[in-house]
């Protein structure tokens, strides 16, 4: 294992020397952790954090770094910050509950406990150390004296959580603005908060991400203008392009006629021909004809149960249907997401045993990974999409409805794949994995990656 | 004891149980029990083989040695599959409210006394 660790560690110190821009700081920090190389990888952390300070996944690797080293202290203030930001953080209670237990601040410990719960009630190891923080909260009559003593005062603290509130509100107003690209009010916010906490880290990193983005829509708006005006200057009409287009729908359907049986063929045609001269209606269905197509061979139902009409019939919904799925199946992802998602999957390398993990649209197309580097990235996303697609085809013949989660459990580790909106997330976990803890940072991870998707 | 009882005898001790079955890689259900009469196991054998084998391919392809259990939820049952031997492997099929956790020991429990009947 060591050994292993030590090819990971200077594969990825390489990387991180070739762009030291890059987040690989995290997960080099998380192979010294798990060779209890501790001093290196909070000094890796701190530097990538120094670049990134927004980046809330290696805050809570560096506040298990500080908890595994039991410097209690230090963890909370890290965890903290996640928590103003990322107030759902099922881990981050987690973990902040264990400080407070160790630091016998049960009341907070308590407090943290319930959160977990309230994301996730159904986990039954927070529920026993909820059980065992409240009878400690109830045995420990001078709890309140040691928690002044140790923690800030109270009555400060209470002071200070409406703040945290208002600040969590406005953190997510201003990132709701800037999801609808409504950047002019995101700034407006961000800057607003400025003016009152000046030394933000947080928000002035949220601040200039707002800007990069704004300058990203105004330089594909350019780009589209200037495609616009070229389009214009040049000779071929309008009437042109749609001359082209019927006549591919009109190819179309003549393609239709050879491979349907003619029950089928006749609404589209009738439709295609009354609507020809509008433009934009023959544009809409031309990708549809085309992509359910390429889809259909490959789940072969429809085609072994040919013959007759009635079944055929009953079809055309779902081919409808297909039609809508393969529309969404193709969905461009931007980089930023991309970046988004990575970091959902790299706070998921901070649960023990998760060795990697990979998310992929479904036609195998790679979307971000965090995978040892043992395993080539390059055949991956074709191996695990071939998996999974044959295990959601058997699951259907089956008639069993849709496929929700797979686990296998192996020898050496196990595998965890669930469907997630266009994609598919792939867990790789180690022999030790908690199973439990997995299923619930994993249902963490689902919410997170339904808002990016 | 032969197949059928101990299989009914999985059935009937899991909350929530569906049916059970063994199966061989090659698809051909060995025996099988079910509690409702339009669950049929047999018929399925060829998916359930499916997906072990897919399975053994994932396992491989990550390098983590043998499969010994797969687990699947979907919208309508959970299925657990786990080996016996090399070539076979028990299946028990749960409603969505079943009990996965008494469903896996009870499977685990069956696997030697299989191992022997096999």
């Amino acid at each position: 294992m060591a050994d292993a660790f030590k090819a990971e560690i200077e594969d990825l110190k390489k990387k991180l020397s070739q762009n030291p821009d890059s987040l690989t700081f995290v997960p080099l920090a998380e192979a010294y952790r798990k060779s209890g190389m501790y001093k290196e990888a909070v000094d890796v952390c701190k530097a990538g954090l120094e670049k990134h300070p927004a980046y809330t996944s290696a805050r809570v690797v560096l506040g298990r770094l500080y908890l595994e080293q039991e410097l209690y202290d230090e963890a909370a203030e890290e965890l903290k910050k996640v928590e103003v930001v990322d107030h759902d953080n099922i881990m981050v209670h987690s973990m902040l509950g264990n400080i407070y237990v160790k630091k016998q601040m049960f009341a907070q410990a308590v407090e943290q406990f319930q959160r977990v719960l309230s994301l996730n009630p159904e986990d039954m190891e927070t529920q026993d150390k909820l059980q065992e923080a409240l009878s400690a909260k109830q045995t420990v009559p001078s709890e309140s004296k040691k928690e002044e003593k140790i923690a800030p005062p109270p009555p400060a603290a209470k002071e200070e959580k409406p703040a945290m509130t208002d600040l969590q509100k406005s953190l997510k107003v201003a990132e709701l603005y800037s999801k609808k690209e409504e950047f002019d009010k995101a700034i407006e916010v961000y800057r607003e908060l400025l003016e009152k906490d000046a030394e933000n880290i947080i928000i002035q990193q949220r601040l200039r991400e707002v800007y990069d983005l704004q300058q990203k829509k105004i330089n594909k708006q350019k780009e589209q203008s200037e495609k616009r005006k070229s389009a214009e200057s040049d000779k071929i009409t309008a009437e042109d392009i749609l001359d082209v287009m019927k006549e591919a729908v009109e190819n179309d359907l003549v393609d239709e006629e050879k491979t349907e049986p003619p029950a089928k063929k006749e609404e589209p045609k009738k439709e295609a021909k009354k609507e020809e001269p509008k433009k934009e209606e023959v544009k809409k269905e031309e990708p549809k004809k085309e992509e359910p197509r390429k889809e259909e061979p490959k789940k072969e139902e429809p085609k072994k149960e040919e013959p007759k009409k009635e079944e055929v019939k009953k079809e055309e919904p779902k081919k409808e249907e297909a039609k809508k799925e393969t529309v969404e199946k193709a969905p461009e992802i931007s980089d930023n997401k991309k970046i988004e998602i990575g970091n959902v999957l790299q706070s998921l390398s901070t649960v023990d045993g998760i060795v990697g993990s990979l998310f992929l649209l479904r036609d195998g197309q790679l979307v971000a990974s965090v995978l040892p580097t043992t395993i080539n990235k390059s055949e991956i996303g074709g191996i695990v999409a071939s998996i999974v697609d044959k295990t959601e085809q058997s699951v259907k013949n089956m008639k069993q409805g849709k496929l929700n989660q797979v686990v296998i459990a192996s020898e050496h580790g196990q595998l965890l794949f669930t469907e997630l909106g266009k994609g598919v997330l792939f867990i790789i976990g180690d022999e030790n994995i908690n199973v439990g803890k997995m299923g619930l940072v994993l249902k963490q991870v689902k919410e997170k990656m339904k808002q990016l998707m | 004891m032969d197949f059928k009882s101990l299989l009914q005898k999985i059935v009937s001790s899991v909350d929530g149980a569906i049916g059970a079955g063994v199966i061989g890689e090659d698809g051909i259900a060995i025996d099988q029990f079910s509690s409702k009469s339009d669950f049929d196991i047999t018929a399925a054998g060829a998916e359930y083989s499916t997906i072990i084998s897919n399975a053994k391919k994932a396992s491989q392809s990550f390098g983590l040695g043998k499969t010994n259990e797969v687990l699947i939820s979907t919208e309508k049952a959970t299925m657990i599959m786990m080996m016996v031997g090399d070539n076979y492997f028990v299946t028990l099929a749960l409603s969505l409210d079943g009990n996965l956790g008494r469903g896996r020991l009870e499977l685990k429990k069956s696997i030697p006394e299989l191992e022997k009947m096999l």
